[in-house]
């Protein structure tokens, strides 16, 4: 079992249609850039809701604000940057703004346990939420993969930006400092229409058994989720993958958007790859009956190799050490 | 205990459900669906227009009482509104319950049913003391027009109180007389979510049991939410391999309908017999 990003409801008991949402929102971009993080949120919303089944036809998005005064310059500028980006995609995405809400003061101004004065802000933060209409309900994917011999291909490309990511955030923490890095995710408008146009193309055919979008964590955690979901083992090489990167940890953590793994029948490959051959993308490995979760890396050496029920232990220990807080 | 009801033999084309509704119930429209997708008659009634006028209970077949949450669960599910039963339409029950008829209780429906002593037992507080929303593998174990031709079966369960309790003497008197309709098991929605069997601490892994010679019933889990295959946590992975079994009935209008209506297409073809 793992969390899903998109979630489709189907309230009319005597229809297939159904609603399907999601959201993106990324809190530690906005420590780099305000423009990018709502971009990247804006973005991840609609890929999260297409990668169910969501279509452009029928999508729009709404805006959360969490943000903290901006009476002081440099936090307007932050504020302008997000409203710039908010503007920018859903013109671009032709998702409209259709409702959403704005808490902008969430400011603390007190004293210490000195009795020293103190002021603390919240990071501002956009959370973006996409809301959209599938027609038929039954062709609507879940992120996990499911079917032994399944070929597994990563659509989109993979760039140097672990500016902010969860592996960066992780590294700073263990090292105990701010280091969250500086390339933070950018949004390709124009590339990544065509990459969710496609992706939409192929689910509305029932050409592919799982859509996982590519978000916080990377690449290797999506595999990872995908796997424990299905509770399936897989053999993946991140060698070739599309992109441009210098690093061996942007193959793997990179938060780059516009990017999905979905697994596909052998009997749909060629019809699948038809759809998909304008876009970039790479056959990256196989679903593998036994239980173990195998991935090498760009220069296809073995970085890592685990029983899926061992990742889903880690997976679940955060909610399981919760039990002993309930009772 | 025996209860002799005078056998109908006329048959009934389509069946009549009163569906209760009221006071934090609010399964009613699914439940209502399931009974018609299945070929019965279904009518939603507020408790207080059946008060109201509580002979129109001798016009329906079946008695639903869905699930939800009555009174807010105030004082303990399904007290309250098993007392407001009690208090203004204990004759005519009493009257419907001597007629050949079903009756059903799902969730707050059961835990209404336990208080007004028409099924044994009880039911409590699950036994992490948390509100548990998942699905659940069931054996059928009880002789019931309502089980017929069913041997297993994976519905979702939502609830807080759904521990059911009753005493070893009384257990072993209903295992006898089949009277316990489904005991919490081990399948495949367990095995693929590796999830324990029993959720809520369940004596004898009780999950919902018979009164009446098996003319009543009832159970925590959700029938009525496992109407359509879609409903299932399995059913992407059944899609993908594509062992997907669709049930298509002749009133569900060419949908495709799931395990939980078998028990609603029972209830309606007993009157048919």
């Amino acid at each position: 079992m793992i969390n899903t990003e998109a979630q489709v409801f189907c309230p009319v008991l005597e229809s297939y249609r159904g609603v399907v949402l999601s959201t993106g929102v990324y809190p530690s971009y906005g420590d780099i850039s305000a423009y990018h993080m709502s971009a990247c949120a804006i973005d991840t919303a609609i890929r999260n809701a297409v990668c169910a089944g969501g279509s452009f036809s029928n999508l729009a998005i709404l805006d959360n604000f969490c943000w903290c005064s901006s009476y002081d310059e440099k936090r307007l500028f932050e504020l302008v940057e997000a409203v710039k980006a908010c503007y920018c995609y859903s013109i671009g995405y032709d998702t409209p703004l259709i409702s959403g809400k704005d808490s902008m003061f969430n400011d603390f101004k007190g004293y210490d346990e000195k009795g020293k004065p103190v002021a603390i802000s919240i990071p501002p933060t956009l959370l973006i939420s996409a809301i959209g209409v599938v027609e038929d309900i039954r062709k609507v994917v879940s992120p996990e993969f499911k079917n032994a011999g399944d070929a597994i291909y990563l659509l989109g490309e993979t760039y140097d930006e672990l500016g902010a990511s969860e592996y960066y955030k992780f590294l700073a923490e263990k090292e105990g400092n701010n280091s969250i890095g500086n390339n933070v995710p950018k949004v390709d408008l124009k590339k990544n229409l065509k990459i969710y146009s496609a992706l939409e193309k192929v689910i509305e055919k029932e050409l592919i058994n799982s859509s996982i979008s590519v978000a916080s964590g990377g690449t290797l955690i999506a595999l990872a989720k995908a796997s424990i979901g299905g509770m399936i083992g897989c053999r993946v090489s991140l060698k070739d993958i599309p992109g441009v990167f210098s690093s061996k940890e942007s193959v793997l953590f990179s938060e780059s958007q516009g990017r999905i793994i979905v697994s596909v029948s052998p009997k749909n490959i060629s019809s699948f790859e038809k759809i998909i051959g304008r876009i970039s993308f790479k056959k990256i490995g196989s679903v593998y009956k036994d239980n173990k979760f195998i991935v090498k890396d760009a220069k296809d050496k073995k970085i890592i190799e685990k029983k899926v029920e061992g990742l889903a232990k880690i997976y679940h220990s955060f909610s399981d050490n919760m039990e002993q807080y309930g009772t | 205990m025996e209860h002799k009801i005078k056998k109908v033999k006329s048959k009934i084309e389509k069946p009549r459900v009163i569906v209760f509704s009221g006071y934090g119930l609010n399964c009613e429209e699914e439940t209502k669906f399931a009974f018609e997708s299945a070929g019965g008659k279904a009518d939603i009634v507020h408790i207080n227009d059946l008060i109201a006028n509580p002979k129109i209970l001798s016009e329906y077949q079946i008695i639903a009482l869905p699930g939800g949450f009555s009174y807010g669960d105030d004082t303990g599910s399904g007290k309250a509104y098993a007392n407001k039963i009690r208090n203004h339409l204990s004759k005519e029950l009493k009257e419907f319950l001597s007629r050949d008829t079903l009756m059903i209780g799902i969730c707050n429906g059961f835990q209404i049913l336990a208080s007004l002593n028409i099924l044994p037992g009880a039911l409590t507080y699950n036994k992490n003391g948390k509100y548990i929303d998942r699905w659940v593998d069931l054996k059928i174990e009880g002789k019931s027009p309502w089980l017929s031709n069913i041997k297993k079966i994976s519905l979702p369960i939502a609830h807080g109180e759904g521990r059911y309790i009753i005493s070893e003497k009384e257990y072993k008197k209903m295992k006898k007389s089949r009277e316990i309709a489904f005991t919490y098991t081990k399948g495949e929605i367990c095995n693929f979510q590796s999830l324990e069997k029993n959720p809520n601490g369940a004596k004898y892994d009780i999950a919902g049991v018979l009164g009446y010679n098996g003319r009543v019933l009832g159970m925590m889990p959700h029938p009525e939410r496992a109407i359509f295959p879609y409903h299932s946590p399995l059913w992407q992975i059944k899609k993908a391999r594509g062992n997907f079994k669709k049930n298509n009935l002749p009133h569900s209008k060419n949908m495709d309908m799931g395990d939980g209506i078998l028990l609603f297409q029972n209830a309606v073809n007993y009157f048919k017999k």
